[in-house]
C-alpha cells in the first residue's frame, strides 16, 4: 500500500522542482475556476439585486395602469378613477388597494431644493402594499385623504437633501408653489438602482389630483396587493371583469387598462438571470475543459520523461495500482492546487467587479459555500478526468523496457 | 532456493524473432555467490529479468523458495520483487530527486507500515530508522541526506546495495554492478558483496567481465541462450 503522505510529498516535490511548468499547467484551472466562480457569484448577485428591486415594490402586487400599451399615449385615457380602487377592495383575495397619482417635483424648503424626488399621491394603505415603515412621525390617515390635507411624508434622502441635520417634522416644504407640512419620514430601504424608494415625497392622492396641476379626476395607476400568491390569478380575472363593467366597455372592445403582475415579472427576471448565470458559467467552464486538456498533455509528457523512474519503482515492487495512484495524485495536486488559487482569483474578480460597478449597481456578491465546494469538486473532477489516462499509461509500462529507457 | 528448469524466452524485434533463452536449467542453493557470465547477446540479461521476476518465461518452470513463480500474475510478481529480491543495477538507478536515505527506504513504500522487516538486531523500527541502519551497514550513514548527484559512483552503488538490502531479500541480483565504476571502486563493491555473501546472503552477479566473474565461487557461462558450463 502506497503511503498517501509520502506520495503527496513526492508530488509536491516534483511540482516544486518545475515551478514554472507547474504554474503554467495550473493556469488553465486557475483561470477556469476563477472565471466560473466570478461569473456565478456576480450572476447570482445581479439576480438578487433585480429580485430585490422588484420585491421592493411589494410582493403579490398588481399594477393596474390606465390605457393599453398599444393604444395611444396613456395619459389620454381618463377612465381609471379612485372609485375603481374602492370597488376593487371588495374583491375576494384583495388585501389592500391604493390609487397612485405621480407628479414631478421639485420639493423645496427654504433655499434648498430637491429635483430628483417624484411626488406620489397615495392612500395610507401603501404601507400594506410596499414595505414602507416610518422612521419619524407618522403616515397620513384616511381623514387627511378625505379633506385633501396638505401633508407630506418624505423619504430619508429627500428629507436629508432639503433639511440636512434639522428635524423636518412640522416644517413646511413647497411642492409646485403649495406649502405642505411634513408629518413623517420613512425608514431607509436602500437605493435599488433606477428606483430609489428613499428619495420621494408621499402625499394624499386627493391632494395630488385636486390641488397640484394639472387638476384631474383620474389616476394613472392603481396598486393592488393580494393576501397570497395563489389568489393573484383569480383576482386579475375579477378585476378585469369589474373594471370592464365599471368602464362600460362593450364585449368586443379592448380593455382600457393593463394589469401588471409583479410576481410574474419577478419570476421572468429570475428566470432570465438564472439562464444568464448558467450561460456565463458555461462559457467560463469551457476554459476549464481547455485547462484539463493542457494538464493531460503535460502529464503525458511527464510520464514519458519519468519512464525510468517508473521502471525503478516497479523493480522495487510497485504494483500497477501504486504507479497509477502516484500519477493520479500528482495530477490532483496540480488541479486542486489550481482550484484553490482559482478560488482566490475568482473572489478577487468578484470583489473587484462589484467595486468597479458600485457607482451604478449596488451588487453585493458573496462567496457562498456551494461555490467553494463546487470549485474543489470541479478541480478534482478535472484532475481525475485528465489524470487517469496518463496515470494508466504509466502504470502499464513494462518494467524491463522502462528500466532500459534513457 | 532457485530451481530453473527448461526456461525458454523468445523476443520479437520487428519481424525477426530472437530466441534469448533456449532451455536454461539452473539450481542455486542458499548462501551461494554465483556469477552469470557471457558476451552481450548471450541471454544473460533476459535470464536476470526472469530471475528477478521482471519477466515471465515462455516455457519451463522457475521455483523460488519452493514456489513456482513462472505462472504468477503481475501483482504477485511485484510482491515477490518487493519482498524476496534485491536489485543492484549497472547504472545504480537511484531516483535523482530523493536523498540517499529516501532512496534506500523506497521499497518500504510499497508495503504496509505494519509489514516492515525486522532490523538487524531483531528489533522493530520505522522505515527511516531502518534505512539509516542499512545505510550504516554499507558505510554511508554520514551521507544519508545527500542526493545521488552529490555522491560518487561508488557511493551511489553502495546506496543502491543498501536499497536492495533493506527488505531483507532471499537473493540479491546484481546486473553488471561494477560496469560504471573504475577498477578500484569496482573492487570495493565486490568486497561489499562478498561480505554480504559471507553473512549468508545468496548473491547472483551478471557480468561480462571475466575478472569479476572469477571472484565468485561458482560461475555459469551462457552463450546464445544456452548454458555452456555450470
Amino acid at each position: 500500500m502506497l503511503m498517501l503522505w509520502t506520495t503527496l510529498k513526492i508530488a509536491a516535490g516534483s511540482l516544486w522542482l518545475n515551478k514554472m511548468r507547474s504554474l503554467l499547467t495550473m493556469l488553465g484551472v486557475i483561470i477556469g475556476v476563477g472565471a466560473v466562480i466570478a461569473m456565478l457569484s456576480l450572476g447570482t448577485a445581479f439576480g438578487e439585486l433585480i429580485s430585490g428591486q422588484i420585491s421592493g415594490l411589494g410582493t403579490n402586487v398588481l399594477f393596474i395602469r390606465a390605457g393599453q400599451f398599444r393604444h395611444g399615449p396613456m395619459s389620454s385615457i381618463q377612465t381609471l378613477v379612485p372609485e375603481d380602487a374602492e370597488a376593487i377592495l371588495n374583491i375576494e383575495g384583495v388585501r389592500s388597494v391604493t390609487p397612485v397619482s405621480i407628479n414631478a417635483g421639485p420639493v423645496k424648503a427654504g433655499n434648498k431644493t430637491n429635483n430628483t424626488a417624484p411626488v406620489w399621491g397615495l392612500a395610507p394603505s401603501l404601507g400594506d402594499i410596499q414595505n414602507v415603515q416610518m422612521q419619524q412621525g407618522r403616515m397620513f390617515n384616511d381623514s387627511e385623504v378625505r379633506r385633501q390635507a396638505r401633508v407630506a411624508v418624505l423619504g430619508p434622502k429627500t428629507a436629508a437633501d432639503i433639511f440636512g441635520e434639522q428635524d423636518p417634522i412640522g416644517s413646511a416644504v413647497r411642492i409646485r408653489n403649495l406649502n405642505f407640512r411634513v408629518i413623517g419620514v420613512t425608514k431607509p430601504l436602500g437605493d435599488q438602482g433606477g428606483f430609489n424608494p428613499d428619495d420621494r415625497a408621499l402625499i394624499p392622492y386627493t391632494t395630488a389630483m385636486r390641488q397640484l396641476p394639472p387638476r384631474r379626476d383620474f389616476v394613472q395607476t392603481i396598486m393592488v396587493s393580494t393576501f397570497d400568491k395563489e389568489s393573484i390569478g383569480p383576482v386579475i380575472k375579477d378585476i378585469t371583469s369589474l373594471l370592464r363593467q365599471r368602464h362600460r366597455l362593450r364585449p368586443d372592445a379592448a380593455d382600457d387598462f393593463a394589469i401588471q403582475n409583479m410576481a410574474e415579472i419577478l419570476e421572468t427576471f429570475q428566470k432570465v438571470s438564472f439562464y444568464l448565470t448558467v450561460f456565463l458559467g458555461t462559457v467560463a467552464a469551457i476554459s476549464l475543459i481547455v485547462g484539463g486538456i493542457g494538464i493531460m498533455n503535460i502529464m503525458l509528457a511527464t510520464v514519458a520523461e519519468r519512464t525510468r523512474e517508473i521502471g525503478i519503482r516497479k523493480a522495487l515492487g510497485a504494483k500497477n495500482g501504486d504507479i497509477l495512484r502516484q500519477f493520479l495524485i500528482e495530477t490532483l495536486v496540480i488541479t486542486i492546487g489550481g482550484g484553490l488559487l482559482g478560488l482566490a482569483l475568482g473572489w478577487g474578480l468578484m470583489a473587484g467587479t462589484a467595486a468597479a460597478v458600485n457607482q451604478w449597481l449596488k451588487l453585493s456578491p458573496m462567496l457562498q459555500w456551494w461555490v467553494v465546494g463546487m470549485a474543489v469538486a470541479v478541480s478534482t473532477a478535472v484532475g481525475l478526468v485528465s489524470g487517469i489516462y496518463p496515470a494508466w499509461r504509466a502504470s502499464r509500462l513494462d518494467p524491463i523496457v522502462a528500466l532500459r529507457y534513457e | 532456493m532457485i530451481e530453473l528448469n527448461g526456461i525458454t524466452k523468445t523476443y520479437r524485434i520487428g519481424a525477426t524473432e530472437v530466441q534469448a533463452l533456449a532451455g536454461v536449467s539452473l539450481s542455486i542453493g542458499p548462501g551461494e555467490m554465483v556469477a552469470v557470465a557471457g558476451q552481450s547477446g548471450s541471454g544473460k540479461s533476459t535470464l536476470m529479468h526472469i530471475l528477478g521476476c521482471l519477466d515471465r518465461p515462455d516455457s519451463g518452470s522457475y521455483v523460488l523458495e519452493g514456489r513456482d513463480v513462472s505462472k504468477l500474475g503481475g501483482g504477485q510478481l511485484a510482491e515477490i520483487r518487493n519482498r524476496r529480491i534485491g536489485f543492484v543495477f549497472q547504472s545504480f538507478n537511484l531516483l535523482p530527486r530523493l536523498t540517499a536515505i529516501e532512496n534506500v527506504a523506497l521499497p518500504l513504500l510499497y508495503r504496509g507500515r505494519s509489514d516492515l522487516p525486522a532490523a538487524p538486531g531483531g528489533r522493530r523500527c520505522g522505515p527511516k530508522a531502518l534505512a539509516e541502519q542499512t545505510l550504516d551497514r554499507v558505510g554511508l550513514a554520514p551521507r544519508m541526506r545527500h542526493r545521488p548527484s552529490q555522491l560518487s559512483g561508488g557511493q551511489n552503488q553502495r546506496v543502491a546495495i543498501a536499497r536492495a538490502l533493506i527488505t531483507d531479500p532471499a537473493i540479491i541480483l546484481a546486473d553488471e554492478p561494477t560496469g560504471n565504476l573504475d577498477t578500484a571502486t569496482g573492487q570495493e563493491i565486490m568486497r561489499l558483496l562478498a561480505d554480504l555473501n559471507a553473512e549468508g546472503r545468496t548473491i547472483l552477479i551478471v557480468t561480462h567481465e571475466p575478472d569479476i566473474a572469477s571472484q565468485c565461487r561458482r560461475q555459469v557461462h551462457l552463450r546464445d541462450g544456452r548454458m555452456i558450463s555450470c
